[in-house]
């Protein structure tokens, strides 16, 4: 087992028919059999997925019996946003740089900055 | 040029380009040459007091970034997935954090990142992917490269990629 959320949120997240629920949770709650409607999978199937997501807190399940709606959970989501602006702001920096390094580089015409 | 766009995608990805004024050859150079690299790696202010790079599959890409004003040190290691000159380039954070550095950020160093280069009327441009992997993913990686080392490794670490995705 992934020892730290970010790997457990990010293996929830590696499956494409766990993202696609995501996003239609992200509309509001829905029930299994609503969720499932759009997939060509058994309901059980769709229950493992759900497990999992539930499991890396990304939805919650009502307690009703009859009815335990999926509610998206924005904590872990918004983690991995977080971090991934992180290095969205690294490399906007980075690549400031490089450009006005390149240009450096070509005003030296081929002495590569040495100078 | 400061085109960068940056697309948001259902996974945990950032994407983002940009095209700079100069042919590709010279930024595949900027970027593969430690001399170079240790120019312009890293947010506005910090030096590199240490840049080495080995470019090959499996081969290791030290860094150490020096905050501006002198305070602390980031040192950071990478592993080379990818080489493929002027074209593309993969590489992952295998820093062992472990060794204190960690206590200044937490941010996850569990980041892959893939550049590729293309080449258009003398400009080129550069794409960029950044994608948070799993500890295990991580670690599987690095054990293929290391183990398999150069050569071969790359059609292993491919198969352990399609595995994976």
């Amino acid at each position: 087992m992934p020892a730290d959320r970010l790997s457990v949120t990010l293996s929830a997240l590696a499956d494409p028919t766990r993202r696609a629920i995501l996003a239609r949770l992200a509309l509001g709650e829905t029930s299994v059999t609503d969720l499932a409607a759009p997939f060509d999978m058994s309901l059980p199937a769709v229950s493992k997925h759900l497990k999992v997501l539930e499991r890396a807190g990304l939805i919650t399940r009502g307690r009703d019996a009859q009815w335990r709606p999926c509610r998206l959970e924005a904590g872990p989501l918004k983690d991995v946003a977080g971090w991934l602006e992180h290095y969205r702001r690294f490399w906007e920096e980075s690549l400031d740089r490089l450009d006005l390094y390149l240009q450096r580089l070509q005003k030296g015409d081929g002495n590569d900055g040495q100078h | 040029m400061a085109n960068t766009e940056s697309i948001p995608t259902g996974e945990p990805t950032i994407v983002m380009t940009r095209t700079f004024n100069a042919p590709r050859a010279l930024v595949w150079k900027v970027w593969t040459d430690p001399a170079h690299m240790a120019q312009w790696w890293g947010p506005e202010g910090f030096t590199n007091p240490v840049c080495k790079m080995d470019v090959r599959p499996g081969g290791l890409w030290h860094a150490t970034m020096r905050s501006p004003d002198g305070s602390f040190d980031c040192p950071n290691t990478f592993m080379f997935d990818e080489v493929v000159a002027p074209e593309r380039l993969v590489f992952r954070d295998v820093t062992d954090y472990s060794k204190g550095w960690e206590k200044h950020t937490d941010i996850p160093k569990k980041a892959v990142h893939t550049v590729t280069f293309d080449e258009r009327d003398g400009k080129t441009t550069m794409r960029i992917v950044t994608r948070l992997a799993t500890v295990e993913e991580r670690d599987d990686m690095v054990r293929m490269g290391f183990i398999e080392g150069t050569g071969q490794s790359f059609d292993r670490l491919a198969a352990v990629v399609a595995r994976l995705s």
